[in-house]
């Protein structure tokens, strides 16, 4: 199989000041502010291929969470190149993005105060996925998932692990042939992790 | 635009179910709204009623402009503004990324999800007192009605303008929270009868942030005071509303997330 996802010196830098702590400092930070250069990915280059399932690691602040980022489209290259399925993320952003799920393990698209059904319906509607589709999907998901209990209940008084499951379905639907995923199993019991993964 | 309509279907569906959660909140929402706002026609009637006013203006014709004020706030609140306090808030906190994953506009999802129906009190307010003051001006003309409704709708495109630049200017200045006060300041020259105002301010508020299109270029369209310079403004209402999207998209761009 050829590859799907082609990385090609990928860099992203940005700016960020640097103040100390302390009233003293805060107090100099009114008036004085050091710029400080981060590299926050550096020259990475991979390629994966179509059906592979890859997992990047490394230590805290390596640059993975920024990577997939800009994998998604959601942030912009410093430098280098990316071509996922033969989309160049950061232009057509709209139709690109309709071809891939995301999940970020740490924010949330599912609306707070209501059901996640209702947040499911919307990804319906933003995605123009069918009727018949989406009932079928969120079948499926539902099963695999255990979340018939609960998606009718308002958002806010799930469980992470409950939410996380519906983060899941979520990025789901509209049956995206990449997936990326960040994070995607925080608060997860082991054997959603393992419906997850298999 | 099918798609978009189903999308602000289910974004008002959405609206109306976190409206009916917090049931207390809603109606005391509502109520602040519509007292806060409905005090400065309610102010005006006091400075009248002591003697004083606008030179040129009787008290009828200045509630007017200000309840077309009250009108064009509250739409803008149930409609677009929420762009201005999400966008801030997203920023801030690093969620903008879950928008930008999403198949539609940035700007169009972000006004679309922030629908309110906290402002139909302040509507309400402000079209009782429109009423009472248009009943007790010269009854327009269906010309000046039309006239009324295309400066009333240029209006809150000027409206739309300033929350754009309101918001694209939250990815720069992050977490200011002062930027809502800059953002009623500016709006506020609109609330009076240009006449008041010295040359170069009129000059900016017709031109270059044109507020003067929100309320007081509708309510002299009612009450028979055009000149063919006001509809010369409205070219730059129009490109003060493409300049708004344009920063706005622009500034999107430039997102730079939070820590991971």
């Amino acid at each position: 199989m050829g590859d799907i996802i082609t990385v090609d010196k990928l860099t992203k830098r940005y700016s960020t000041y640097k103040r100390g702590s302390g009233f003293k400092e805060s107090l100099k930070a009114l008036f004085v502010r050091e710029k400080v250069p981060v590299i926050a990915v550096n020259d990475v280059s991979f390629n994966v291929k179509e059906g592979d399932i890859v997992g990047i690691l490394g230590p805290n602040g390596a640059g993975k969470s920024t990577t997939i980022k800009m994998l998604t489209g959601t942030l912009y290259p410093t430098s280098g190149s990316i071509e996922v399925m033969g989309y160049n993320p950061t232009k057509n952003r709209k139709t690109y993005v309709h071809q891939i799920g995301a999940v970020f393990g740490q924010k949330s698209q599912l609306i707070w105060d209501i059901p996640p059904v209702d947040s499911f319906r919307m990804n319906k509607a933003i995605y123009g996925i069918s009727d018949k589709d989406f009932d079928e999907r969120l079948q499926l998901m539902s099963k695999i998932f255990m979340v018939e209990d609960f998606i009718t209940r308002p958002t806010r008084v799930l469980s992470l692990g409950e939410r996380m499951k519906c983060e899941f379905i979520m990025a789901m639907l509209h049956h995206p042939k990449v997936v990326f995923l960040d994070e995607p199993t925080i608060g997860l019991d082991v054997i959603a992790k393992h419906d997850i993964v298999f | 635009m099918k798609k978009h309509m189903k999308i602000y279907k289910e974004c008002i569906k959405v609206a109306f179910a976190a409206a009916s959660t917090y049931r207390l909140n809603f109606i005391l929402n509502c109520t602040i709204m519509l007292l806060g706002d409905i005090i400065f026609p309610l102010i005006t009637v006091l400075i009248y009623g002591s003697g004083a006013g606008f030179q040129g203006w009787t008290v009828y014709e200045v509630l007017l402009i200000q309840s077309i004020f009250t009108m064009s706030t509250a739409i803008a609140d149930m409609t677009f503004h929420g762009v201005m306090w999400v966008t801030m808030d997203m920023v801030r906190n690093g969620n903008m990324e879950m928008v930008l994953i999403l198949p539609v506009d940035t700007m169009f999802i972000l006004m679309a999800r922030t629908f309110s129906f906290e402002g139909i009190g302040l509507f309400l307010g402000g079209f009782i007192i429109f009423i009472v003051a248009v009943l007790n001006v010269s009854i327009p003309s269906i010309i000046l009605w039309l006239q009324f409704l295309t400066f009333f709708i240029i209006g809150i495109f000027v409206m739309m303008g300033i929350a754009l630049i309101m918001a694209a200017i939250s990815f720069k200045w992050v977490g200011n929270s002062r930027i809502p006060e800059i953002f009623s300041s500016i709006r506020s020259f609109g609330k009076y009868p240009q006449s008041i105002f010295p040359k170069a301010i009129v000059f900016i508020t017709s031109i270059i942030i044109p507020v003067a299109m929100i309320s007081y270029y509708p309510a002299a369209a009612l009450l028979g005071r055009v000149n063919s310079g006001m509809f010369i403004m409205i070219l730059p209402c129009f490109l003060f509303l493409i300049f708004g999207i344009y920063l706005y998209r622009h500034m999107v761009r430039l997102y730079q997330g939070v820590g991971g």
